[in-house]
Formats: C-alpha cells, structure tokens, sequence
C-alpha cells in the first residue's frame, strides 16, 4: 500500500520526458521495483512519476560501428543476461545482470534504473565501469555522454535520465568476469566486483580495471588496486595483498558486516573474477 | 465381537487432498474474507520502546477522509487486559494484574506507558485499508521516553529500566528443574569440566501469511464472530469471552479460515483480536484488520532468545555425569499466551535430551525486556535444549580426545531403561535410541568423513561434520500433569463422527490446521479405522459453532492428540454398529464381525450388512431395540496419560570456504522417530520445512534490537529467511517406536526436526575449524564470523 | 484513472488512483484473492502473477504500469479447472502446505517451465525460486515438483514418439 498521492504520467517522448522531469518532485519510472518499495516504506517520496517505458528510442541491443554495442536503457536486467550479442561482447554485464535478484526482478528491472539506483549498492555499476562504458543521459541541457570513469567518480548528474549505454565490445586481448555475494536477505550486492584485463604473454596484467560495490561508500573503481597489480601477477595472494594495502578507510561496514571483512572480501572476489577472466 | 485388525490406510502416503485447492489459489485466508458493509482497521503503534505517553491528539485523525473511529486506551476502560495462562510451574512468579486475579499479559491498547516498539496505542477504523492507514499516521502521540532494557540478564539487574509495577526487578520467575546439589557435587569431582556461554538468538517466526481478523458482531442477535488466523480457535473463545470481554460465551464464534503458516505464533490472543469484536459492535459493521510484515515482526510472538551459562561434567573416558544450566530467558515486554512456560518448562526439563546422565540441574531466570513478546517458535524449549546439550557433547570429546560419536553413543539411554525417568520432570515413554543413533551415522557415510575432508581441502573447502541428537517432549497433553507445569487450562482433544444415513461420514475434531494437511490426514485416521473409503468421509474443523470443544494444534500435538480421539470415537461407532448388528442378525454380540467396513454374523459374511447399510438401518431405526439409540453420532474427548517423547539424530556436513568464510550445508541426514507414523508424505514435508527453519536459525535469522529497543530487522529485507538454494535435499531415513500413550502409537512429527539442526551445524563448522583451537561461533554463523575464527582475530572464537 | 488490461484473458476496465498497485487492483477491485501479500518489500512472492508471460511480482508494479498487458494470475492458469502438469506435478509431491506462497511458486514456476521442452538442473529450479519465500516445505517438495513436472513431459514426448513409430 503507497500512502503518498503521486501524478502518474508516460510520455512517449524523450523529450517530453526531460520536460515533465523538470518539474519539483518528479522522479523516473522504470522497472519501479526499487521506486515503489521506497514509496511504500516512506524512505522516498514523489508528487509525479514519469513512466519511460513507453519512449521506444529507449529500447533495443544493436551492434554499434567500431566495436561498440549501444543498449537501451530500458533493456531489461533478464534480456541482458540472455542476449547472445551482450553475452558473447560483455559476459561481466550479462553476468553482473544475472546475478541480479531474482527472475521477478530481473524480468521488470531495467538497465538504466539499476545504473540511477542510489542509496543502495546494485550489480550493474562495476560492470559498466570495468567495460569503459559509456553513459547516454539526456537532460534539460540536451543530451550527455558520460565516460566511464567519470560516472565512477561523480555520478550521475541530477535530473538526467540515462537513455543507453556503449560498450566496448570484448576485444581479443581483454577478458571480463563478475563476481558477487548477495545480501541474504535482499540479495542485492553485500559485495560484488567487476573486472577487465589483458594478459602479457608471461601471463602478467597489462591492463586492468576493476570496479567495486558494496564493500565501499559508493561504486568505485579501485585505481589503487589495479596499479599495484599492473605488470605483475595476479594470483590470489597478491590480489589479497594489494587490496590489504589500501587506505583502511577506503572500505565501509554495512549489513552487519565490517569493513575489515568487506574489504577482504572485495579481494577475494577480484582475485576469483581475475582468475575467470584469464581462463576465458 | 470381533473387530479385525484393518490397518491398511495408516502408513500410506496417500495424495493430500487439500493441495488442489491450494494450488489453485482457492483456499480463503482472512486477508480475502469479504463482508458486507466491512470497514478497515489499522493500528498504531508505539515508536519508543519504552516511554510515558502524555497525550495523544486524534483529532487530525477523526477528520480524515473515510474514517469511522479513531479509539485510544480510554475508550476500552471496561475491557480486561489479555490473560497469560502458561506460567512457571511450581514456583513463585509475577505478572501485571488481571481483574479476575489471573496472571495478566497487555491491555488491549496502551495507555499510559509503553513498553516495545508497536505496543498498540490507537486504532483508526475506516472505509477503506488506505483511509485507516493513512489515519493512523496523522495521529499525533506525546512520548516522554523512559530508559531501555532489551536483554533478560540485565533487565533483572539493580538499577534496570522497570517495565511492571506488580514484577520487582523485571523478574517473571526463576525456576529451576533438577538436582542442584547432586548436579555441583558430580561438577566438582569430575575428572572433566567443559563449559559454554551460549546466545540462543531470539528469532522470528515469520510465517508466509501475517496474522489478521475481521470481527462481526450482528446487533440483531447480540452474537459476536471472530474470523482470525488462529492455531486454536476454541481457546481464544474462552480466553477472549471470559477472561477479556466479559461477555456470556454462548455470544462469541471463533472461525480460523485457512490458516497461512503460524510455528506456533496464531496460538496467542492478540490486541486486534477483541479490538475488532469491540468496533465491529460500536459500529455495526464487520471490521477487518490485517498486518503488514513490518508490522507482524513488531507485534506477533518472536522465539527463542536465551542466555546461558552451561556446564557438563563427566570422566576421562567419556561418561558423562552432569550438567548444568543457567539461563536467561527474555520474555518481552509483556507475558505472551504461554511464553512464561514456553520459556521455562519446554526449555530446562528438555537439556539432557537422549542420554543417561546421573545429575542434571537447570535454573532459568525469566524477564521482562522492552522488546516484542515471546512465545513459541517451532521445537521452542527443545531446540534450545539440544543446543546447549550437543554444544557441550562435543566440547567434551574434544577435551577428551575422543570421536564425538563414541561419546554420545556410551551415554545414551539404554532400551532397557524405559519408561525412564530423566530427572528433570519428563519420563520418556519409549525409545531405541542405539537404533536410531546408528542409523543414522550409518546413512550419514560418518564413518568416510577423513577422506571427504581431505579432498574438500584440496578445493579450498574445509569440511566438517556435526551430530545432534535430541528428545523432544510432545503431545501436549495430560491435562493434571500440565497443571502442575502451570498451565491454566485443559489441554486434552476431542473427536466427533456423524455417519450420515448414506453411508458417508463427518469427521469434527478441536484442533485446527495452519497447513498440516489435517484433512487428510484425519480422514485417513477415520477411513482406516472404519474400514471405509477415505473419499466418503469429510473433516471438519476450526469453527467453534461446529467443532467439539478441542485445543488447537501447537506442539506437534494435532496427530497424537486429535489422532487417537478419532481412533477411539471411530470404535465407539463400531461397537454400537455392532450392538445393533447383534439385534439384526439376531445372534449374540459376540459373534458380530466388524471386518473392513462390513457387519456380519460370524461365518455368514454373504448375509452381512455394508457400513453403508447400517447406517441407514441406524438412521431409520426400524425394529432395533430401545437400548440402541437411533443414529450414528458420537464424541470423544482424549487426555492422554502423559505426554509423548520423539527423538532422533540428525548429522550435517558443511563445507566452509576458506578465504570467505562461507558455510555451505552440503549434506544433511535425518533420522527421526515420531512413533507410527499416519500419512509419511505429510510427515517428511514437515521434516524437510523444519530442518530449513532450523538451517535458518543457525546460518541467518536474528532479530535484531537496537539500544534504544528498536527492531532492526523489522522486514524481510533485513530478517534473511533460508531461500531454496540455501538447502540441499536432506537424507531422510525413520526408525519407528511406538508410544503406548495412545491408541495410535503415535508421536509428535510436525515441529520436532527443527529441534536438532542449529546444534548438528554448528559442531560441524567447529569440527571443520577445529585444528584452529575454536570452540564455538555464535548464531547465526556468518561467513564473517567464521572468517574471523579463520584468521584467528577477535571475537568469534571462544 | 481509467486502465486496461486484459486479465485471465478477458479485457478489464479499472478505475485505479495512480499510486495503486496491482496487487490492490487484482485483489480488491477483480476479486481474484488467489493473488497475496505477504510482505511490504518485494522479497516474499506471494503476490507473483505473469505480465505479458513474465512473472512479476505484482506488489512492484502499479496498476498504471500494466496498462494495456495482459495479466495472468493464479485463477486464469489452465484450462478451465484442470490442473497444469506443473500443478498436478506439484500435488503428487506435496509442494504445498499452508499454501499461501503457493499462487505465487505456481506463477513463478510456470516461467520457468513454460518451454516444453524445459528441463532446468536442480541448481536452476533453486535459483528460479529465489523471489518465492517459504516456510513450510524447506523448498524441497517443491522442486521434486518441478523436477516431477518436466519428466513427465519428457515421458510423454517419448511414449509420443514411440506411438508415432508403430
């Protein structure tokens, strides 16, 4: 049951979208899994809510020129982890988007609403960000892309809504891989971490980036981590090693788990996606 | 006369005929019940945890759209405070006051203070659920918070928060069981002494359907009806009319529609209860009220939550001689129904569970805390007990240095040894513990462990093995006998057969179900009794209007207890078939056979009359005789002799991931024994949920409280429940002693395997740690914990 | 607001405000009470129906959001009142006891099996009933169901085939 009275709208324009969210109080609608739960519980509020799902320039997975594939925004989380395009280009995504929820979720759970969650760690972040992926967003100001590394360190801006996604499809020399451990309880990320790299041909990283949520205050990228592996090997022990020689206030406690666990934790599940990776 | 033995149907598993409609999404739950002219409650509650309330303005409230009533505490001054009617047996206790004497338990709306976080204050009774909803929120409450205890051992300190006025130092009772003095003398000269500070967490219950009532009281005849999902519709009329309402009982109908789940918490009187009977009269509408999950986990009975201290003694080579324990029981804010013995009895009679131990000694100190109120949850008492036995079991053999089954296995009970007495009030009926045991051990692959261990090492994995073995009392019971466990109130069960004049059969029993398929069950009972069709007989239950008086289903007690009254009312229909048999076939009644559902002459089966038949000659009542009363219909009320006593022995594998810490069930074998076993499908699906909820316990669930009394895991997404791919399929295998308590031979099944899991978990993830020295981890068994005991670091490791 | 949806494969017209949810509208407005509410939070997927042949769980959704799919909930299941193998499978294991996460399994599980030729691993069935809570059966009676469910069809394709030989 929503106590608060909201207005319900669905354009069908992306355009007429930005204009409706211009408004005070507007929110996207997406999937609304995360939206109406907050609405229900009163840990969020809204006076509109603007239901995309009716923008059709939002939908769809194609191959992009230069090896790039553009997925819409509104793809949701279990056409992600079965498209074969997706599947074969970014495994870490369609894997990050599998490791999603539950089938419920994942069947109304959309792939710009899991980029725009905020307040809660979710699956899809490390694995755009460890696929340098670029975000398209759409705001007052017009249309926006966002790099990678730029939505790892800043966010996204207020008010845009993200219209899709491109990414770098998996070149011969970079390997990506996900790995996660659910909350119980919600199974939403109590820690999860995406990475990509390219091997030597001594097997050492020559390229590397690894991204991580739950474990930290907000999805990051862990440049600390990735110099400190650069050049080397990255077995278990000196993942672990390299994640122990972090700033100890880089990992936060959370779900009754403390920041000295989630920390190691994040190790232990790069170590085993970095693992995955090479032997793919 | 001769009644052949025709025990074919007992035993089968024969399809559960309530499913269809189940699966079909048909089955009516008192969410779905629709009234005409209904109206909607909801309830506030208290947002501190304890505190005095100076005031409270309803009148942005009463002006809302859709609403009927706003009503607080003052509006229910004529209305008696709900009765607590399980108390510590046989010693002194202390409880809020009761008008008519009794222990009391809450008001039905707080007033003055509250003591938990959703102590009821207010309702809002509306048009629609949202109208009430909304309602409640725009009342507007002055809190003058009071300071906050939320754990028994420091509620009965000096200088503790005090919740009742009438309970000196928040003390409900201490109680003891056992010999004391034998108990510290065998401690003190035992070549061994292990001990353990144990945390049994409080846990929630968590049934799929949140609790719910609607109340209907028609002006016309002045007769009160209660819709509620309740475990025990029979009680709460008698608690509710006599002991809150005050109103003739002839007046009030308690109905449990299909009931969603309860574990033993829809056997409890709740505030909503006579709130809606209460506003259904004032309004003269029915009014419906149904929970939230949010709102179940602040208001409905939590379990478990002991703190204790335990002890075993026994010598060098492995004979146990005593233990020992100290616990404290957190009762919450407000006695439940029967928390106060849940808490005490269940628990400390139960500790040394299957073996032969010369001095046993268990004192519990019962308290009030500013947290929800406690009461049953599935194997309440008996899972504690086993807990801190099988913790302290293996703790021993690892001191002594031996196999941890070879030491459960010299202490058992012998066979010989019983009915046997195990010196802390229960006299266990009848056992084969050895058998059991061993059995067990044997499907477990026990004796192969080193090699699994080994190759799990090779993965990564650390491997450990955990036995658990347990007694659990059920069948609850002889009336006299739970008297002096301080149960006000008779707890026998009943039984009524009416065979129609067509030949078909209603079957009537006291219990009620919350999902243990009784329909089938009972039918079965009846059909095999009767040497008749299961299809032709009809189970009826759960409406007092129709019922025989009975007591419900808690404590795995509905087959062993509503079973035999069937049994026993079923032969009272054979005896009189066969009285008027004797009449027709003119011979003696003697030489009546009853045999498969047929009458006949003995040696003249061709001129025999069909049950079918009979009933028709009954209900016609041609030619009999003035001594046979006309008609088929009899009754029965069963109070057994004493209570029943499964038991069983359940080993769990886990495999712990060395650098996460994760634990991992990757196999789990149960071997139970619940006596004669009616329907085997029914009795392992219940087996398979109760070792899921005991997997909970141990891997996840804790309710959670704050220092300021609030609940942190206050939804299902921060209380974790076990999800399928938690569990693996179990190993089941029985062994079957009969009880000589009823009829049926029949033991408690429905909660008893929840009993052993969280013991027989968490020995193995300290059997896999312990080259490490630990000892023991605390439930719930996180992978941080265990990581931690990995790693040796602070905290988890004793 | 004026929605439409197709439910159970009629066509139906509801008035709904717009912060309703489906759950509301199927239970409260269509009367179809096989659909439940068991938590506040999405976890517990008593509520699940099928969204355009999605399972969904329908305490997520607003009512506006479903405006012009078709809504499949426990009462429209089958044919008539027959019983789907998965249901029939599901009765001969006893995959239900209290039965109120049950609407919601069904729902879930028709998904999963909705393919004929489904035949998903033990670990798959686990993973599927991730959104299904239960407190009864410990899950395991229900994916013997499933399991049950998918032979069965796999032994009536073959008797089929053997049929079509003779």
């Amino acid at each position: 049951m929503i106590l608060t009275d909201f207005d319900y709208v669905k354009p069908g324009t992306l355009g007429e979208a930005v204009a409706l969210l211009a408004a005070e109080g507007s929110r996207v609608l997406a999937g609304g899994q995360s939206l109406l739960v907050d609405l229900r519980t009163g840990d969020g509020t809204a006076t509109r809510l603007v239901d995309i799902r009716g923008i059709a320039a939002l939908r769809g997975v194609r191959r992009e020129g230069e090896g790039r594939l553009h997925i819409g925004a509104l793809t949701t989380l279990a056409e992600l982890a079965a498209d074969p395009l997706v599947r074969a280009g970014a495994p870490a995504l369609a894997e990050a988007a599998r490791a999603n929820g539950d089938p419920q979720v994942r069947n109304l759970g959309t792939l710009g609403g899991n980029l725009a969650a905020t307040g809660r760690a979710t699956d899809l972040p490390v694995a755009v960000i460890a696929a340098d992926a670029t975000i398209n967003l759409a705001g007052r100001g017009g249309q926006e892309t966002l790099t990678a590394d730029a939505y790892a360190t800043r966010g996204l801006p207020a008010g845009a809504v993200i219209t899709s996604i491109e990414v770098p499809v998996r070149e011969h020399r970079h390997h990506s891989a996900f790995e996660k451990t659910a909350d119980r309880a919600t199974r939403y990320p109590l820690c999860a971490v995406a990475v990509r790299a390219a091997y030597a041909g001594d097997g050492t990283a020559a390229d590397l980036r690894i991204a991580v949520t739950g474990a930290t205050a907000r999805v990051q990228r862990l440049r600390g981590v990735e110099e400190l592996l650069l050049g080397g090997p990255t077995g278990t022990g000196e993942v672990l090693a390299a994640f122990r020689a972090q700033p100890r206030d880089m990992f936060v406690p959370g779900r009754g788990a403390s920041a000295e666990y989630l920390g190691h934790l994040a190790g232990v599940l790069t170590a085993r996606a970095l693992a995955r990776a090479a032997a793919r | 006369m001769t009644i052949a033995e025709t025990t074919s149907l007992l035993g089968q598993p024969i399809d559960i005929r309530e499913d269809e409609q189940l699966l079909r999404g048909e089955a009516t739950y008192v969410a779905d019940l629709r009234l005409p002219g209904m109206a909607h409650m909801a309830i506030l509650g208290s947002e501190h945890a304890h505190a005095r309330i100076n005031g409270i303005d309803t009148s942005a409230a009463a002006a809302m759209p859709g609403v009927l009533k706003v009503a607080t505490a003052a509006d229910f001054a004529g209305v008696m405070p709900l009765p607590c009617i399980w108390i510590p047996g046989g010693v002194e206790s202390h409880f809020p006051p009761h008008p008519y004497g009794l222990p009391g338990s809450r008001p039905v709306l707080s007033g003055d203070v509250v003591r938990h976080v959703g102590d009821p204050i207010a309702v809002v009774v509306a048009e629609t659920p949202k109208q009430a909803a909304a309602a409640v929120k725009a009342i507007v409450v002055d809190y003058e918070p009071l300071p906050v205890v939320t754990r028994a051992d420091r509620a009965i300190e000096d200088g503790a928060p005090q919740l009742h006025e009438a309970v000196p130092n928040n003390l409900n009772a201490y109680w003891t069981c056992g010999d004391k003095e034998r108990t510290d003398r065998n401690l003190a000269e035992a070549e061994v002494v292990v001990e353990l500070d144990l945390v049994n967490q409080r846990t929630i219950n968590s049934p799929m359907e949140p609790r719910g009532a609607v109340g209907h009281y028609d002006q016309a005849t002045g007769d009160y009806t209660l819709y509620a999902s309740t475990q025990g519709p029979h009680n709460h009329r008698f608690l509710l009319a006599a002991l809150v309402l005050g109103i003739p009982f002839n007046k009030l109908r308690v109905v449990a529609p299909t009931v969603g789940g309860s574990f033993g918490t829809k056997g409890y009187l709740y505030p909503d209860m006579p709130l809606v009977l209460l506003l259904s009269k004032e309004l003269n509408r029915p009014v419906k009220w149904v929970d939230t999950r949010t709102g179940l986990m602040n208001s409905t009975v939590q379990g478990r939550d002991h703190r204790q201290h335990v002890v075993l003694g026994g010598t060098r080579d492995g004979r146990i001689t005593a233990v020992r324990c100290t616990s404290y029981a957190n009762l919450g804010a407000y006695p439940s129904t029967i928390g106060p013995g849940v808490a005490t009895a269940l628990m400390g009679r139960s500790i040394t569970g299957m073996y032969d131990v010369d001095a046993a000694f268990c004192e519990v100190y019962a308290a009030f805390t500013n947290t929800v109120s406690l009461g049953a949850q599935r194997g309440s008492g008996r899972a504690e007990a086993a807990f801190l036995m099988e913790r302290l079991v293996d703790k021993y053999a690892t001191e002594i240095g031996v196999d941890p089954a070879a030491v459960r296995r010299q202490n058992l009970v012998p066979a010989t040894k019983f009915p046997y007495d195990n010196g802390l009030g229960w006299t266990y009926d009848s056992g084969n513990y050895q058998e059991n045991f061993e059995k067990a051990l044997e499907m477990a692959g026990y004796a192969d462990m080193a090699g699994r261990k080994a190759e799990a090492r090779g993965r990564g994995k650390r491997l450990g093995v955990g036995i658990a073995t347990y007694v659990a009392i059920c069948g609850v019971g002889p009336s006299t006998r739970m008297s002096q466990e301080g149960m006000l109130g008779g707890t026998w069960e009943s039984c009524n057969i009416r065979v129609h004049p067509t030949g078909e059969v209603a079957v009537t029993v006291g219990s009620a179900s919350t999902g243990q398929s009784h329909e089938t069950i009972f039918a079965q009972v009846a059909a095999d009794q009767l040497g008749i069709d299961p299809a032709t007989v009809r189970v009826y239950e759960a409406d007092t209007l129709k019922a025989p008086y009975g007591q419900g289903t808690y404590g795995s007690r509905s087959y062993s207890m509503a079973g035999p009254a069937i049994a026993l009312t079923a032969q009272k229909i054979k005896d009189k078939m066969c009285r008027a048999g004797a009449a027709m076939f003119k011979v003696p009644e003697d030489k009546v056979v009853y045999a498969n559902g047929k009458i006949f002459a003995e040696g003249d089966e061709e001129n025999g009359k069909t049950f079918a038949e009979m009933a028709m000659a009954m209900w016609y009542h041609w030619y009999l005789p003035q001594d046979i009363e006309p008609a088929l219909d009899e009754t029965t009320h069963f109070d057994p002799p004493d209570f029943n006593y499964p038991f069983g022995t359940h080993v769990a594998v886990v495999e712990i991931d060395e650098l996460t810490g994760e634990t991992e069930v990757v196999a789990y074998t149960a071997v139970d024994d619940a006596g004669n076993i009616g329907n085997p499908k029914i009795v392992e699906g219940q087996i398979e949920g109760s070792i899921t909820h005991g997997l909970g316990q141990v891997l996840m669930e804790a309710a959670e409280y704050d220092d300021e009394g609030h609940l942190i895991t206050s939804d299902l997404r921060t209380y974790a429940l076990p999800r399928a791919a938690d569990v693996p399929f179990f190993q089941l295998g029985k062994t079957v002693t009969p009880t000589p308590h009823n009829p049926l031979g029949a033991k408690g099944a429905g909660e008893i395997a929840t009993v052993p899991p969280a013991a027989a978990v968490a020995n193995a993830v300290v059997d896999a740690l312990s080259d490490l020295g630990v000892q023991h981890i605390d439930m719930p068994i996180t992978p941080e914990k265990v990581w931690r005991a990995l790693n040796g670091t602070s905290g988890a490791a004793q | 607001m004026k929605i439409s949806l197709q439910v159970n494969g009629a066509p139906a017209d509801v008035e709904a405000e717009p912060n309703e949810l489906l759950v509301e509208t199927l239970r409260d407005g269509l009367g179809l009470t096989g659909t439940k509410v068991g938590c506040d939070t999405g976890q517990c997927g008593t509520c699940v129906v099928q969204l355009d042949g999605k399972s969904v769980k329908s305490c997520l959704l607003l009512t506006a959001q479903a405006e012009g799919s078709e809504v499949t909930t426990i009462e429209g299941v089958g044919e008539g009142r027959e019983l789907t193998d998965l249901q029939e499978a599901l009765r001969a294991e006893h995959g239900t006891q209290c039965g109120f996460c049950t609407p919601g399994m069904v729902m879930s599980l028709s998904e999963l099996v909705a393919d004929e030729n489904a035949a998903p691993s033990e670990p798959e069935i686990r993973e599927w009933l991730t959104g299904n809570l239960c407190r009864c059966t410990g899950y395991h009676s229900v994916v013997r169901g499933v399991q049950r469910a998918c032979a069965m069809r796999t032994a009536d394709t073959a008797a089929a085939a053997t049929a079509a030989k003779e």
